[in-house]
């Protein structure tokens, strides 16, 4: 339903690299994690990365904002360097947005506080302002009449969408999806799928972690698989899932497609 | 099987109707149901059931009968103030009085706001209590006679063992206008001696030496009986040949004991009990007229009379015999006390007094106070005394040596001990429960009018302020003056006026540090300039003058505070937003003033010589329940910010910051309690010389903040570690700073989380302060260590002890019930996703 091809010509995808990274390696104590990573993503592209377990695929999105230290190599994110600097990490959180495979919303206070609390710290946006961008966006992944319920109160899918709001209400330029689906009933990964598939045609940088391989196939501009800590191969979808190079791609989307 | 199953269709169903609710049967619920499940399921638990009930059944009976029959509950009523505030100065007590009725009607706005849901059944119990401190003592009253005060009256002495007593003739006793006196023979009272024996209400040492002479006859006689009855069945035996009952020892023993045993003589018949005429006279003691008089022949015969008016009467009673010739009386008597009895016209009467009770006699330097027992009928005053009588103090009748002696009946427990207490505590009791309802309509009447949120932060900003008000009124403060008033005024514009400036012009900490310090540098200067004759500590001149180190110490705080404060609440700031009422500002404004108020007044140097001024109280002064609330009240509210400091610290991320504040967590939770407090009271005055004159109560509450805090720290640190790392992870991604995480993201859901354990810390740590009382703090325990050396109310300990129990019982139980509530309440917090 949705393609490519339909991302307007303003959605196209830039020539800049919003995100660089570059020789970049990871370890935990002795274990090696990341090996050698260098992934260059593009403007208002949708990058997909796929690989089985353990892979290091939510490690090496999660360096992107620094929820996870890397040890060796550079991650460039809209030309700042993240390094030590607080200041830098700062910069680069305000501009990456984050969902994550459990969702991870504030359970203390409501839907609405949830998507106005960063605005309002971070942003320092005042508050009538940051409830209307809430309930804009609510409106938007299409549950705007849960703004004064608990999260607690929502179904998986709901609070996934609530958590795609709350990472929107900042506007970042890049949004970072955790295998967003993972946690969820069958039947509500549609539901958090047709947001995310919205977004990438309004032309937001999103870098996915995810088993939903339709989604890879229909929405990404391209595919990375990795294991074992390296990129194995990276791919247009036709030509990742039509015609896969490396062995180790064939075994896993065998096993699971 | 599938061909089966095609052949057989009536086995293939499908449900055309959805079927009816029906109720479940008739055993399987209320009442008997409940019965069944939880007492009686099964064998054991009908066992355990049975053994509940005994148990039950045996505690209740025996506290109920010793509450009734045994127990002195004088010690109570008459200590009452002394179980509330210790020696906290008389003057100042209305102070205790008034926050006391704040806290309560701020409490009631609390209830409104928040736990609505139990209103109905605290009003219900409110109307409850009013009536029956209402009703019930006028009730009682008329129901029930006050005991009687038995009285002996003679003309001899009443030898018993090595001691003899003799019946006063005159003795003085405080009496109340309208108080009707009836005088007579105690005649059924020593109908026999089994009568005589068990006695019961306030007697003399006369009659109670009767009561005893009578009881211990009784008691020899039935001994002897014993004996006999012993002896005669082994030499019935040993003549049948049968089985000796007794050894040849106990055999001799008891032949022995039957030769020598004397058996007193009868003390009714003895002593001629009220067989001679009385005369009796109750004269008033300032003049000493008759007022009224009677001679009591028979046992019909009564003096009665109405007292004119409040004041100290004698009462007069002797024998209206010829007088007996004066050797003929010696003689007599030394023999008759060995033999058969006195002459006739000699003896001991017993008097059953109505209206005329025991008093006790309370002094201080200030004044003198005659308390009537049985009603708490007072007579006070600097110049009361008893009576004077040809330069003599007359006895008087005195609780010490009138006790009441014999078994309590029910009528007279309920008339001498619930009535007076009730009535004690009534009206003040009242009128506070009233205040509390004052309190909560006021708060309905704010939600109504302007809304929920007006009224919840009526309710919040309220329950902050009680600490702050009991400082201010329980430890007084001569800071509360006008011109610390004005002050205060100043600092709080200068504060906002920074607060604003800040806003609009974005200025760093640093510089709204440097506006604070020269904001309170140049109001200290316009106050000191302007010739005000100003105490010395009030003024910011100390800073210039290198006075007093302690007063600048506060200064400084003052200093560190109010920015400290801006910059807090300037946190959330958006530009161009208008201001609101900020909280931490205010927060710290009272900080300053409380934590100034603390450390001057530590030092206790000045007293001010203004009106204005709340003196300072004497901290050592405090006691009972005032200083246990002054423990608990203080050791929660500066230890709970010290303990999330602690928690925090500990998790950090800086070597030197986690080890010490986990060598201080370790170190106070390895430590017992007691071993704190000493370290305080012992350590703290080797400090610095000026810290050894802080007051020990000071010091004890010192050592409960250090040591809660402690325990506070491990809570809210197991909250932290209780959320899922998650949490921090989005706040983190969202950009949150770690001190925003930390304030808007995890510390309240790992508060929130913690509210049971901490709320059974506060109880432990309300009930723990009663150790105080063993580094000589005199607390509800403490208390009642001192009380019951007193002559009156020796061997009261157990009166005193179940009376501090409810003390301590109530609030916890309050505590503990509003946690259940507020876990139970609101923000779906307790929800995880």
């Amino acid at each position: 339903m949705f393609n490519q091809k339909e991302k307007n010509e303003d959605n196209r995808i830039g020539e800049e690299a919003i995100i660089e990274i570059r020789d970049m390696n990871k370890w935990y104590g002795d274990f090696h994690v990341l090996k050698d990573i260098n992934v260059e993503v593009k403007e208002r592209e949708v990058v997909v990365i796929i690989g089985p377990s353990g892979s290091g695929k939510s490690t090496l999105i999660r360096c992107i904002n620094r929820l996870e230290e890397h040890q060796q190599g550079d991650i460039i994110v809209d030309g700042i360097e993240l390094t030590n600097d607080v200041r830098n990490i700062g910069a680069i959180r305000r501009e990456t947005g984050m969902v994550f495979q459990q969702f991870n919303l504030f359970p203390h206070i409501t839907v609405i506080e949830n998507i106005t609390l960063a605005q309002r710290h971070v942003r320092r946006r005042p508050k009538a302002e940051a409830e209307e961008i809430a309930r804009s966006l609510l409106a938007r992944v299409g549950i705007p009449d849960q703004a004064e319920k608990y999260p607690g109160q929502l179904s998986g899918g709901q609070q996934q969408r609530v958590a795609i709001a709350r990472a929107l209400a900042m506007q970042p330029k890049i949004m970072l999806f955790d295998e967003p689906t993972s946690a969820l009933d069958p039947e509500m990964i549609k539901e958090v799928l047709d947001v995310m598939k919205e977004l990438a045609l309004s032309g937001m940088t999103m870098i996915v972690v995810t088993h939903e391989m339709g989604f890879a196939r229909e929405v990404a501009d391209r595919v990375i698989f990795m294991d074992a800590g390296h990129v194995v191969e990276v791919g247009t979808p036709d030509h990742f899932f039509e015609n896969p190079q490396h062995e180790r791609t064939k075994l896993f989307l065998s096993q699971i497609l | 099987m599938s061909d089966n199953e095609q052949n057989r269709p009536d086995n293939y169903y499908v449900s055309q109707t959805e079927p009816a609710a029906k109720p479940p049967p008739a055993l399987e619920t209320g009442a008997i149901k409940w019965i069944y499940e939880n007492l009686a399921s099964s064998i054991l638990n009908v066992i355990l059931t049975l053994i509940g009930i005994a148990i039950i059944w045996l505690s209740i009976t025996g506290l109920s009968t010793w509450i009734v029959r045994d127990a002195n509950w004088f010690s109570i009523t008459a200590n009452f103030r002394n179980f509330m505030l210790g020696r906290y100065e008389a003057a100042y007590e209305w102070r205790a009085t008034w926050t006391l009725f704040i806290s309560v009607f701020i409490m009631g706005a609390a209830v409104a706001v928040w736990i609505k849901q139990i209103a109905r059944t605290m009003l219900i119990s409110i109307i409850i209590i009013i009536l029956s401190l209402q009703l019930l003592p006028p009730i009682i009253n008329a129901t029930n006679d006050l005991p009687s005060w038995y009285a002996g009256a003679g003309n001899v002495e009443l030898a018993v063992n090595q001691t003899t007593e003799v019946p006063f003739d005159e003795i003085a006793f405080i009496g109340q206008a309208e108080d009707e006196i009836q005088i007579q023979f105690a005649s059924d009272d020593i109908a026999d001696e089994e009568a005589l024996a068990n006695l019961n209400g306030f007697v003399d040492n006369v009659a109670n030496q009767l009561r005893n002479l009578a009881g211990n006859r009784l008691e020899d006689i039935a001994q002897l009986e014993q004996w006999e009855a012993l002896v005669a069945e082994h030499e019935e035996a040993l003549a049948e040949g049968g089985v000796p009952v007794l050894t040849e020892a106990q055999y001799l023993e008891f032949t022995d004991e039957i030769a020598d045993a004397e058996i007193a003589p009868p003390p009714i018949d003895f002593y001629n009990l009220n067989q001679n005429p009385v005369l009796v006279e109750i004269l008033d003691a300032g003049t000493l007229d008759v007022v009224a008089s009677a001679t009591l022949t028979t046992p019909d015969d009564v003096l009665s009379l109405t007292l004119p008016e409040d004041g100290w009467y004698i009462l007069r009673k002797t024998f209206a015999v010829s007088d007996v010739d004066a050797t003929t009386e010696d003689e007599t008597s030394s023999d008759a006390a060995e033999s058969e009895g006195f002459a006739s016209n000699e003896g001991i009467a017993l008097l059953d007094v109505h209206g005329i009770y025991p008093s006790a006699k309370r002094e201080s330097n200030i004044e003198t106070a005659f308390t009537r027992r049985p009603d708490g009928f007072i007579i006070e005053g600097p110049d009361v005394t008893e009576p004077v009588v040809d330069g003599e103090a007359l006895p008087f009748i005195d609780i010490i040596r009138n006790q009441y002696r014999g078994d309590k009946i029910l009528q007279h427990y309920l008339r001498m001990y619930v009535s007076p207490f009730f009535t004690q505590i009534g009206n003040y009791t009242t009128l506070l429960l009233l205040t509390g309802i004052a309190g909560y309509w006021l708060a309905e009447l704010l939600w109504a009018q302007a809304g929920k949120q007006t009224a919840s932060r009526f309710a919040s900003y309220g329950l902050m302020s009680i600490p702050v008000i009991l400082w201010v009124l329980i430890n007084g403060m001569y800071l509360f003056s006008v011109m610390m008033w004005l002050i205060f005024i100043a600092m709080a514009i200068a504060s906002y006026v920074l607060y604003k400036l800040t806003q609009r012009d974005g200025l760093t900490p640093l510089v709204t540090i440097a506006g604070g310090i020269v904001v309170l540098l140049g109001v200290g200067v316009v106050v000191n300039v302007s010739g005000f004759d100003l105490p010395r500590l009030l003024t910011v001149l100390p800073l210039l003058t290198d006075d007093a180190a302690v007063p600048r110490f506060m200064i400084w705080l003052g200093i560190i505070f109010v920015p400290l404060a801006i910059y807090l609440g300037n946190d959330d700031h958006i530009p161009g937003e208008e201001v609101k009422f900020n909280l931490p500002l205010w927060a710290g404004l009272s900080l300053v003033l409380f934590v100034g108020a603390a450390f001057a007044l530590v030092t206790n140097q000045v007293t001010i010589d203004t009106e204005w001024a709340l003196q300072p109280s004497d901290a050592r002064d405090w006691g009972g329940m005032l200083l246990t609330v002054m423990l608990t009240v203080y050791g929660i509210i500066i230890a709970f910010p010290l303990g999330l400091a602690l928690a925090l610290g500990r998790r950090s991320d800086l070597p030197l910051i986690k080890y010490l504040c986990t060598a201080y967590i370790e170190l106070v939770r390895g430590s017992p309690f007691i071993t704190v407090l000493f370290f305080a009271q012992l350590f703290i005055p080797l400090l610095s010389s000026e810290l050894s004159q802080v007051p020990n109560s000071y010091r004890a509450i010192a050592a409960v903040i250090a040591f809660s805090a402690a325990y506070l720290a491990e809570n809210v640190r197991g909250g932290l570690q209780s959320l899922p790392p998650g949490q921090e992870e989005a706040a983190k991604a969202l950009g949150l700073s770690s001190w925003q995480t930390i304030r808007l993201i995890t510390m309240p859901q790992a508060l929130r989380a913690v509210i049971p354990a901490l709320v059974g810390q506060f109880i432990s740590l309300y009930k723990d302060t009663t150790l105080v009382s063993i580094v000589g703090l005199i607390d509800l325990v403490g208390f009642v260590g001192a009380m019951v050396v007193q002559a009156e109310f020796i061997g009261t300990r157990l009166e005193g002890l179940l009376f501090i129990s409810i003390l301590f019982f109530i609030p916890s139980y309050v505590m503990s019930y509003i946690s259940r509530l507020l876990e139970a309440s609101g923000s779906g917090s307790t929800r995880r996703m």
